[in-house]
């Protein structure tokens, strides 16, 4: 039944770092890396609000007990969006966007929408408020992921993709704009780049549309003026350090007297007041600061790592929605990541835009949440994991096996199965979710999965590419 | 999907791979930059932004009396400051602050529930409470350094002494004047702060300098006669209900002040006061208070005058000034203590009308006559003799013009009509003080020169410094100057010594002892046009004992007493707080004293 060959043994015996990253299931690193992230962030979350909670709230926890709230519910949504079969998002995606672009004109609407801080980029009630640009971004990736491979697989012709796009993402860009919210829209952007840029259409027509793009947000930057301060005061802090470039050269201050191992977790200076907005965008500082370049290059290595295994999960997807959609998420994620850290450390101006995972932030983060949860999804697809690897076991079960016992199974099935009934509920739970349902196995009585995952994984990606 | 999309799909990943991992790289170099590289730089902007410079404040010198009484001292004290944004519980903070700080409960809970920030609960709390207060570690609660000024005798000596402000800088008097030296050197200490002056917990505090503390004085005053001088002026201010009044006694050798009483009337409290009589607010002229104190203060018929009047307020001196005349006069020889000159009552001069006080025939006087009954026609005459120049040297000789150099705030120097400005009424009214302006400083000053041998010595108040360590460093005696030849300082005496004995100043009179000395009552000037204030006077005494062994000089001064002459209203305080001085320092008495007081 193992299929081996020599490629796959000599994998195998392949030792060392690389091997081990090699070897690990996309899916289990995913989780593993978006975990860390966040428990980073909520440890650093803690220690950079302590001063800003106990005068905004009067208690040193209070924001680190907000951002426990909205963590709990990101993992929640994490895990359920973790199980949610990626294909079933194709059928609501339109429904989504148009819901998203109703509530982001609500939000322009006065009286309903919440103004903070000279924008308005919130609704809801009372403490309930989410940021539909939050919610933007996710319906146009999956939205324009379903759009991108419907069209290609219909039409030869780029422009039936470039337009509809355009116009969505314009649409949606000039809302959030009006918010004004341009470090979002930037991001909207982006992700409808990396939706252009995965649908294969030519580079030169999408090279026009980055280009005017950028000619746009420039224009856009100059004329109002706080941007246009935020942008003179990117390319010479030093000269607006006690405008519009404070910002940046605290923060560069803080990072830099953290040195090589930091001032010690608790123990930064930036966080008293000196370091606006310390535990949201700026909470890379504070983690510079504290945890010195230890800390900062460790949050730059997850967050790289990241990304290497969502484009492996665009790269092993199954189908091109899947391939599509991972790789839109990882645009997406590594946008945020990059404009944030460059931000951070003083070379690209401040948008506002926060740390992916890390950063306090409620629907941001449970939107973030989503998309790495459909991420985790797609990962779970690929060739030799556990899931393919089962849904491959059971087919070939279901030629080889009598049909009194599929008969049994199908009553009251889990209680039947000896030795462990707990993995098989499971189990059988999570094919009932996904789209090939009618798929089922007795994977207790089979070998385990991860050594087939093994030696199975060289053989499928050949098959595949 | 086809395999060409797939395939270009594939290669496109691998770009954005390519892409993110380089712009990662390029971030890691930033952070390397930042955080190894010029991590040294940024460290010290750091430092430089969060390091805020405390002061350490220094403790203050005492200033204290000329046998070590403390005078004014400053006690260490910490100020207790509550952010009421850190208490969450107002009421049980307040019942537990309320014993420490000696403030109702009810009270305390009020202001800590201000919602201010910013709330001083005490300014001057003891250190031993300070110490319980920072023990129980109350959340919202700070303890400050600060000190109290404390002047154990009350408000004795205040014009001279002088006080602080609330931020402990002197404001009047010798705390004001020495303050430099006794407010000692603030150390500076940095610690971390955030923008908001809130201290980062865990950071080090720097000291840049130690806080040196303040060097005392330590002064020539004498508290009991100081007390005695003020009570007996301020008993006969309500008995002739004077204006104001000045009482300075001196050290004729020395010229050490050992008494400076400086008041001013409170004329709403001092008809209750006289109706209600028992604290001996109206005693005989002459005859002292038997009863209790007077009340000296705010809520007393009396209280200290905002300055040392003694230096700060200048009036016309009257016949006081007639020292310029005779002591110049007999120095040259243009009169002996027996040349004759015969003497009208009045005389006109340039149109104006000059006459004596008190009527008499035109008769042959002697100058000791003419000083004894202070008269202003006889005294012109010798002036005449003497020549305006030699009128006008003798008076800057004698100190008039110039400031004494005690060292008080608000010191005037006088004012001098120059020869400039000279009239020819002058002859008669500078001579018997009708001219110039002065201090009563100023004239005690002339007098006690005669007292001391004809020898000029200026006063002083500041004997020696405090240094912090306890060492007391003797304050150089300012040079003196002869005036009078000796001899010369005898024969003046003798003419002083007649005053008491059978003229103006017979209240002056103090029993055992031979007392020398010249009373003056001088006209008020209208304010801002010529002419006097019909009926108001200052009334002054100025003289010196044992006269034939000068030890003490002093004089009294009373402004717009209802008993008008310097014979009458203020030679009494004089004889009375002399009297007191001569005892109090064991003077032996004078042989053939008992010839004055007739």
């Amino acid at each position: 039944m193992t299929v081996s060959t020599p490629q796959v043994r000599s994998e195998q015996r392949n030792g060392g770092l690389v091997g081990f990253v090699q070897r690990i299931p996309t899916a289990s690193a995913l989780t593993v890396l978006v975990g860390t992230l966040c428990v980073i962030g909520l440890v650093m979350v803690g220690s950079a609000s302590s001063v800003a909670s106990i005068s905004l709230y009067g208690s040193p926890w209070a924001i680190l007990a907000r951002e426990s709230i909205w963590m709990v519910l990101g993992v929640v949504v994490f895990v359920v969006v973790g199980r949610i079969e990626y294909s079933r998002w194709r059928k609501v995606a339109p429904l989504l966007l148009v819901v998203t672009f109703l509530m982001l004109i609500a939000v322009l609407v006065p009286g309903v929408g919440v103004s903070a801080m000279g924008s308005s980029r919130w609704i809801g009630i009372g403490q309930l408020q989410i940021q539909p640009s939050e919610l933007m971004k996710l319906a146009l990736a999956l939205y324009g992921a379903d759009l991108v491979v419907r069209r290609s697989e219909a039409s030869k012709s780029y422009k039936t993709i470039l337009g509809p796009l355009i116009l969505i993402t314009g649409f949606a860009g000039l809302l959030i704009l009006l918010q004004p919210d341009m470090g979002t829209s930037v991001i909207v952007g982006c992700i409808a780049m990396g939706l252009l840029f995965g649908s294969g259409v030519p580079m030169r027509p999408v090279l026009k549309v980055i280009g005017s793009i950028v000619a746009l947000a420039v224009v856009v930057a100059i004329i109002s003026p706080y941007r246009r301060a935020r942008l003179l005061s990117f390319i010479n802090p030093g000269a607006h350090r006690s405008s519009s470039g404070y910002q940046v050269v605290q923060s560069v201050i803080g990072m830099g007297s953290g040195h090589i191992t930091g001032v010690g977790l608790g123990s930064g200076r930036e966080k008293w007041g000196y370091l606006p907005n310390a535990y949201t965008d700026f909470i890379l500082s504070v983690i510079g600061e504290e945890l010195g370049l230890i800390g900062a290059l460790t949050v730059l290595v997850l967050l790289g790592a990241l990304v290497w295994y969502g484009l492996r999960t665009a790269a092993r997807a199954p189908d091109h929605y899947g391939s599509l959609l991972a790789l839109t998420l990882v645009v997406w994620i590594s946008a945020e990541s990059i404009i944030n850290i460059g931000a951070v450390v003083g070379v690209m101006p401040v948008t506002g835009i926060p740390l992916p995972f890390v950063s306090y932030g409620g629907s941001s983060l449970v939107i973030m949440m989503v998309a790495a949860g459909v991420l985790v999804n797609i990962a779970r697809h690929e060739p030799g994991s556990h899931r393919e690897l089962r849904a491959r076991l059971v087919s070939e079960q279901r030629k080889s096996e009598p049909r009194e016992w599929r008969k049994r199974r199908t009553g009251n099935g889990s209680h039947l199965v000896g030795g462990a009934p707990g993995m098989a509920r499971l189990l059988q739970r999570h094919e009932r979710s996904s789209s090939d349902g009618g798929s089922r196995s007795d994977s207790a009585r089979r070998p385990r999965a991860n050594r087939l995952d093994r030696s199975n994984r060289r053989v499928h990606r050949r098959r595949d590419g | 999907m086809s395999s060409k999309s797939t395939v270009l799909l594939a290669r496109r990943i691998r770009f954005v791979r390519l892409v993110v991992v380089l712009v990662l790289l390029l971030i890691a170099a930033r952070l390397i930059d930042i955080q190894v590289v010029n991590s040294g730089r940024y460290s010290r902007e750091a430092r430089s932004e969060l390091a805020q410079p405390v002061t350490v404040q220094a403790l203050r010198g005492g200033i204290f009396a000329r046998n070590g009484q403390p005078l004014a001292v400053s006690i260490p004290t910490k100020e207790v400051i509550a952010d009421d944004f850190q208490i969450r519980h107002p009421i049980t903070e307040a019942k537990a602050l309320s014993p420490l700080l000696k403030i109702p409960a009810s009270n305390l809970a009020t202001e800590l529930s201000r919602r201010s920030g910013y709330v001083p609960l005490s300014h001057y709390l003891g250190v031993p409470a300070a110490n319980k207060v920072a023990a129980d570690h109350l959340p919202g609660i700070t303890l400050v350094d600060s000190s109290l000024r404390e002047y154990p005798n009350g408000n004795l000596a205040s014009p001279v002494i002088g006080s602080v402000n609330a931020a402990g800088h002197g404001s009047s008097g010798l705390e004001y004047e020495y303050n430099s030296l006794l407010a000692g050197k603030p150390g500076r200490e940095s610690i971390l702060e955030s923008p908001f002056g809130v201290p980062l917990p865990q950071t080090p505090v720097v000291a840049r300098s130690v806080a040196h503390p303040g060097t005392g004085l330590e002064l020539t005053l004498d508290p009991p006669l100081q007390y005695e001088a003020e009570q007996a002026l301020a008993a006969q201010m309500v008995s002739t209900k004077a204006r104001n009044g000045i009482a300075v006694v001196m050290d004729v050798h020395t010229g050490n002040i050992l008494a400076m009483a400086n008041l001013v009337a409170n004329p709403q409290n001092q008809a209750s006061a006289s109706n209600s009589a028992p604290l001996g607010s109206a005693p005989t002229p002459g005859a002292g208070s038997t009863g209790g104190a007077v009340v000296i203060g705010p809520n007393g018929p009396v209280s200290q005058a905002p300055s040392a009047l003694a230096v700060t307020q200048v009036n016309e001196p009257g016949s006081v000034f007639k020292i310029a005349t005779f002591s110049a006069a007999l120095q040259d020889g243009v009169i002996t203590p027996n040349t004759t000159f015969v003497v009208p009552d009045q005389e006109v001069l340039d149109g104006s009308l000059f006459h004596d006080a008190e009527t008499h025939p035109t008769q042959p006087m002697t100058a000791t006559q003419i000083i004894a009954q202070s008269s202003n026609i006889g005294t012109s005459y010798v002036a005449t003799n003497l020549g305006e120049s030699r009128l006008l040297a003798q008076v800057k000789t004698l100190g008039f013009g110039s400031p004494t150099g005690l060292g008080l705030p608000g010191e005037s120097p006088g004012i001098l009509a120059t020869a400039a400005q000279w009239e020819p009424t002058n002859i008669v009214s500078l001579p018997i003080g009708q001219v110039d302006a002065v201090t009563a400083q100023q004239v005690l000053d002339a007098y006690n020169m005669v007292a001391n041998g004809g020898v000029f010595v200026p006063p002083r108040l500041v004997q020696a410094t405090i240094t912090p360590s306890g060492k007391a460093v003797g304050t150089p005696m300012k040079p003196t100057r002869r005036i009078l030849s000796p001899g010369i300082d005898q024969e003046f005496t003798k003419m002083l010594e007649q005053v008491v004995k059978s003229g103006t100043g017979v209240h002056a009179v103090i029993p055992g002892y031979l007392v020398a000395g010249k009373t003056g009552t001088a006209n008020i000037h209208l304010k801002g046009r010529a002419g006097f204030i019909p009926g108001a006077f200052v009334a002054e005494f100025v003289g010196f004992a044992p006269a034939n062994h000068p030890v003490l000089s002093a004089i009294v001064v009373l402004n717009r007493p209802n008993t008008i002459y310097g014979g009458s209203a203020s030679a009494p305080v004089f004889a009375k707080i002399m009297g007191y001085a001569l005892h109090r320092y064991d003077i032996p008495t004078s042989a053939g004293s008992s010839a004055q007081g007739g």
